[in-house]
């Protein structure tokens, strides 16, 4: 099985489709004890980079208020180097064998997650890093990210991350990715603009009581009227 | 089951519904403007704030039969590319957490707005005060009303 590995990176890439960089991270015991496989996941990441520039970042945890749909993009984006403006927050399905533990609390996500994210975002940069040396023919030392861009200072060339998507899916990912410098940090440790803000003034964002679905049924909770009262019977009819 | 006639957001909806159907449930279920929250169902707390004939009304203790050929604005209808000058203040100054009770403050201070223009901080807290935010954004959502208010 390919998880038997204690970390390990998949990239696949469709062409024409986009760069997805999944993270898996040892999340051991909760998959031991699900019988599932011998080793186990954390809560992982997905960078879905698209031609149009376009970068989908999933948050496999939830949304309270906590802001956690900007927070856990923000880390990603800033070891890629993103454009903020350029970056879309997708929610993870509930799909723990795939995602690991998406319980969202005790002020853990970020904590738990926090270098496994910067990871994540770090190995996007290199391969796409390493896809520009090689479009252009030089070291790819000489090369760097910024703004969601592949910068080439010597000859004053740059790609678009859009550009890159291809041939970067192409490439191995680095075995351990160079994290940023913290004083490089441009996004973690800012006050930036929340990925949720503009459907929140408008309607469009959706809580859980505004999910249809086809045949939904609703059910409420029906309290007996006397209070340590207990149920003598229950007929369920249609 | 009777027919009642509303206009949502500049478009005409014709319903056949329980007369004493609240505004909205027909609002959220059988015209899918899910945009205003249900929050407590009687009016206590404000996230179900729509415009109807231009005032702030709770929807939830609205009967569909009082506001029978009413004109309705929801959060939906404030604009079509959040202009709205409270939908530009309250993006500004990120006024939500949760976001659940917004629509409700906005509509409710969008409707301060059309009869105040220049509400000092007394008069947003007597026309705010009946809408609850567990998150306790109350200071943003005052600062953002002075500032849509400036915009205005």
């Amino acid at each position: 099985m390919a998880y038997n590995r204690r970390d390990f990176l998949k990239v696949t890439s469709s062409a024409g489709v986009g760069l997805i960089i999944g993270v898996v991270l040892p999340y051991k015991k909760r998959l031991i004890a699900a019988g599932i496989v011998e080793d186990s996941f954390e809560p992982n990441v997905w960078i879905k980079i698209q031609s149009n520039n376009i970068i989908n970042i999933v948050t496999a945890k939830s949304e309270m208020g906590q802001h956690i749909r900007t927070s856990i993009p923000m880390i990603v984006a800033e070891e890629l180097e993103a454009d903020w403006s350029h970056v879309n927050v997708v929610q993870a399905d509930s799909h723990p064998d795939k995602y690991g533990s998406q319980s969202t609390g005790g002020s853990g996500s970020i904590r738990r997650s926090y270098m496994r994210l910067r990871k994540a975002g770090a190995t996007a940069r290199e391969l796409l890093i390493k896809a520009a040396s090689i479009k252009w023919d030089v070291p790819a030392e000489e090369c760097k990210a910024h703004m969601s861009k592949v910068i080439h200072s010597k000859s004053k060339r740059s790609f678009k991350f859009g550009d890159l998507v291809s041939l970067a899916g192409t490439l191995n990912p680095p075995k351990e990715p160079n994290l940023k410098n913290e004083k490089d940090f441009k996004i973690i440790g800012n006050s930036m603009p929340g990925l949720d803000t503009h459907s929140r003034v408008n309607g469009s964002a959706k809580f859980g009581l505004d999910i249809r679905l086809p045949n939904m049924l609703y059910a409420t909770v029906l309290q007996c009227q006397t209070f340590g009262g207990s149920i003598k019977s229950f007929k369920a009819k249609k | 089951m009777s027919k009642f006639k509303i206009n949502v957001n500049g478009k005409s909806h014709k319903v056949n519904v329980d007369g004493d159907m609240p505004l909205l449930w027909v609002l959220r279920d059988e015209l899918g403007y899910t945009g205003t929250k249900y929050g407590c169902g009687r009016g206590l707390c404000g996230s179900c704030t729509v415009h109807l004939d231009g005032d702030a009304t709770r929807a939830c203790m609205t009967p569909i039969e009082n506001a029978d050929e009413g004109n309705i604005v929801t959060i939906e209808g404030l604009s079509n590319d959040n202009s709205h000058p409270i939908q530009k203040a309250w993006v500004k100054h990120e006024v939500s957490q949760c976001g659940y009770c917004q629509p409700g403050q906005m509509m409710t201070a969008a409707a301060l707005l059309d009869r105040n223009p220049s509400p000092d901080d007394e008069d947003i807290d007597n026309a705010m005060k009946m809408n609850l935010c567990r998150c306790g954004t109350y200071d943003r959502i005052r600062k953002s009303i002075h500032s849509a208010s400036k915009d205005k």
